[in-house]
């Protein structure tokens, strides 16, 4: 529910996932031009670092020196957490003011994973940064200090592994899974069910679960799930005639652009008489408020 | 010690407190000079989080205590009851008294359930536990006339009379000016006057008495003078249910902690009403040494605050949290996860809420559903399901099933850690 401002610090990726354009042709942004970024913009308070692969940066431990001089008070960084198998290197990231970490993890294991990030022994190395993150998160020191959250990218050769990478990550004292869609290469009713399945897991074994990049009428029974709804962006899809009917038309971004060309708009219902529009409204008014 | 006799009060305390409610139950025993004179009473203070049972009782093997008494709430009482079982085990001739806000409203029930309890105090303890040493310990009196109790007679359970609470609080001495208590840093309290002008119905205060008393302003002014020339205390705390309680109440003890104030000792985390801050207030706050305050709203939701009996105004709220932030005053705002008219994305409504605020920690809790309280006493009229063990947790309600509360809990844990790690 937080809001982040993104802060893109390259295309340097030590993966070479076959759907990111990222590491093809590796470029990463020098310091004064993150600087000079960063300097243009306002309300620093919240700043998430992504790339490419924010950890192979020269500069990384410059850049958030920097923003903690500007103010910023939430550090995110989103990686691949391979450099992170370095305990040291967790150790010294937190101390310098970077608390919090969205690992992603693509498989349950190294043959999906590897697959995925193009890069043989990924995973372990993956396993290994979740681990070191992990331990710091846990230890008495830093007890409520360090945040620890994955991202698992869904597309449709991981959707039957979706149970299997939650049942792994529940083991950790994760602070929130996020099941984020990416591509088009599967129908959304069709990942609904493995969706909802993981969801259900995290939850049972208490950990907060998100899931972002559906739409609710195809995620019905999860829609406390849905970041369409906890923290909605200005986001328009490409949606169906049908949706000017549906309870949450002025909610939903609806399905993503070019889904219909491709999948056709049969999976798609209007919800009516849903007994949470009002309350979601309400959430939507209260976040609008404050940006 | 003597041939004195020897009295134990044990509380089980949440992380970083000590008890206070044990002070003035000694404080006010010691008053009795006979008592004084042939009794040791002596206060345990355990930490609920890190201490075993077992220390507790390895201690009071060795105290050998003539009496023990227990304050009891939500949170420690599933420590008591396995000390006070184990006592009454080893000890099986050792009364053991239990009193405080998890026992009193449901005394009958505790001396019914639990056959290591002898006596159940209902209400304030201060009088009738005095009452209670001069009964067993000077065999004065008989236990059926001890108004404000419950307590066993064989097989049979008794209830007697309720007692009004004491209406002169100066009756009741101050556990720091008599040395029941020895203030320290980050434990030692202060409390102004009893009672609460609110009626919140998740709240102790709200079944109890109606009507406000106040300790004597000297009195007060005695303890806060003893407590800030005491250099090693950097911060201590008041009690009151409300510190702002008025602009007339506030200022005194405004004027009391800012002349006492030499060595820039503050005040943390006491509760304050937001609402009706203004400018005026704030500076009283400031003129206080207030370092840090803990406010509501426990919900966002204007239809659940009425529900529950409790006043809220969104703006004046807001504009109270601005007042008091942009004096340097730390401003922790806690919610309630389980309120009977709120539901999962109306918490999460309350979450977004309060990070509008910016406060300097957002503070989450379940919803317990405590004995005495108009939650637990009208449980049916809002469709309350809690597990009548402490900490009473929440089930359900009308508004709000266990699968959502059980979701709010998950989702606000995760929101609420997110937004505490922030940096200064």
């Amino acid at each position: 529910m937080i809001s982040y401002h993104s802060i893109y610090m390259g295309s340097e990726c030590n993966n070479a996932c076959s759907f990111c354009e990222a590491g093809q042709e590796p470029r990463s942004f020098d310091l004064q031009t993150l600087i000079e970024h960063v300097d243009r913009m306002s309300d620093l308070q919240n700043v998430v670092l992504y790339g490419g692969e924010p950890t192979l940066h020269d500069d990384l431990f410059n850049l958030i020196s920097h923003l903690r001089m500007r103010g910023a008070r939430r550090i995110k960084l989103v990686t691949n957490g391979r450099k992170l198998a370095d305990s040291d290197l967790v150790l010294e990231l937190v101390r310098a003011g970077c608390r919090l970490f969205e690992i992603k993890v693509e498989g349950s294991h190294p043959e999906m994973h590897d697959t995925v990030t193009g890069r043989q022994g990924s995973f372990e190395q993956t396993m290994l940064g979740l681990e070191a993150v992990n331990g710091l998160a846990q230890s008495e020191q830093w007890e409520d200090g360090v945040f620890l959250a994955v991202r698992v990218g869904i597309r449709a050769a991981n959707l039957e592994d979706l149970i299997g990478i939650v049942s792994m990550l529940v083991s950790f004292g994760l602070d929130r899974i996020k099941l984020v869609r990416k591509g088009l290469d599967f129908a959304l009713s069709e990942g609904a069910f493995y969706v909802a399945n993981a969801l259900r897991l995290a939850t049972l074994n208490r950990t907060w679960a998100e899931c972002e990049g559906f739409v609710p009428c195809v995620m019905k029974g999860c829609e406390r799930h849905l970041v369409e709804f906890l923290a909605p962006r200005l986001r328009e899809g490409d949606k169906p005639k049908g949706c000017a009917r549906c309870d949450y038309e002025q909610i939903c971004p609806g399905p993503p652009e070019g889904y219909v060309g491709r999948y056709g708009a049969r999976e798609f219902r209007a919800v009516t008489g849903s007994v949470y529009i009002k309350d979601i409204q309400q959430l939507r008014a209260m976040r609008s408020t404050n940006g | 010690m003597g041939d004195k006799r020897r009295v134990l009060l044990v509380a089980y305390n949440a992380a970083g407190h000590d008890s206070l409610a044990l002070g003035y139950i000694k404080a006010y025993a010691l008053k009795d000079s006979a008592v004084a004179r042939k009794t040791d009473i002596e206060i345990l203070n355990f930490s609920n989080e890190q201490n075993d049972v077992r220390q507790a009782l390895y201690y009071i093997t060795d105290f050998k205590p003539h009496l023990v008494g227990f304050s009891c709430y939500c949170w420690s009482m599933g420590k008591i009851l396995e000390l006070a079982r184990s006592l009454k085990q080893i000890m099986p001739e050792v009364p053991l008294v239990a009193g405080g806000p998890e026992v009193g409203p449901i005394a009958e029930q505790y001396l019914r359930e639990h056959l290591c309890l002898d006596v159940v105090v209902h209400d304030e303890g201060e009088a009738v536990f005095a009452d209670l040493l001069k009964f067993y310990l000077a065999k004065r009196g008989r236990l059926a006339s001890i108004a404000g109790i419950s307590f066993r007679d064989g097989d049979t359970i008794i209830r007697n009379e309720m007692r009004s609470p004491i209406q002169d609080l100066g009756e009741i001495p101050s556990p720091y000016l008599t040395g029941a208590l020895i203030p320290r840093d980050g434990v030692t309290y202060v409390q102004s006057f009893r009672g609460c002008p609110f009626r919140c119905g998740f709240c102790y205060e709200a079944g109890r008495h109606k009507g406000l008393r106040f300790f004597p302003y000297e009195r007060v002014q005695a303890e806060i003078e003893l407590i800030m020339d005491t250099p090693e205390i950097r911060t201590f705390h008041f009690v009151d249910s409300v510190f702002n309680l008025n602009a007339t109440h506030l200022g005194k003890i405004a004027d009391l902690l800012e002349s006492a104030n030499r060595y820039h000792t503050r005040l943390r985390t006491i509760e304050v009403f937001t609402e009706t801050m203004d400018e005026h207030a704030v500076q009283s706050l400031v003129r206080a040494g207030v370092q840090s305050v803990e406010t509501g709203p426990q919900t966002a939701i204007v239809e659940t605050q009425k529900r529950i009996g409790r006043y809220f105004d969104p703006q004046k709220f807001t504009n109270g949290v601005r007042l008091m932030q942009e004096a340097g005053i730390s401003v922790w705002c806690d919610l309630i996860v389980g309120l009977p008219g709120d539901n999962f994305f109306r918490c999460a409504t309350s979450v977004a809420f309060v990070m509008n605020l910016e406060p300097a920690h957002i503070v989450m809790s379940i919803l317990h559903v405590l004995p005495g309280t108009p939650l637990f006493n009208e449980a049916s009229r809002f469709g309350l399901a809690f597990d009548p063990a402490p900490p009473h947790y929440v089930v359900a309600n009308d508004t709000f099933p266990f699968e959502q509360i059980y979701e709010a809990v998950l989702f606000s844990a995760s929101v609420s850690k997110e937004y505490n790690l922030a940096l200064s």
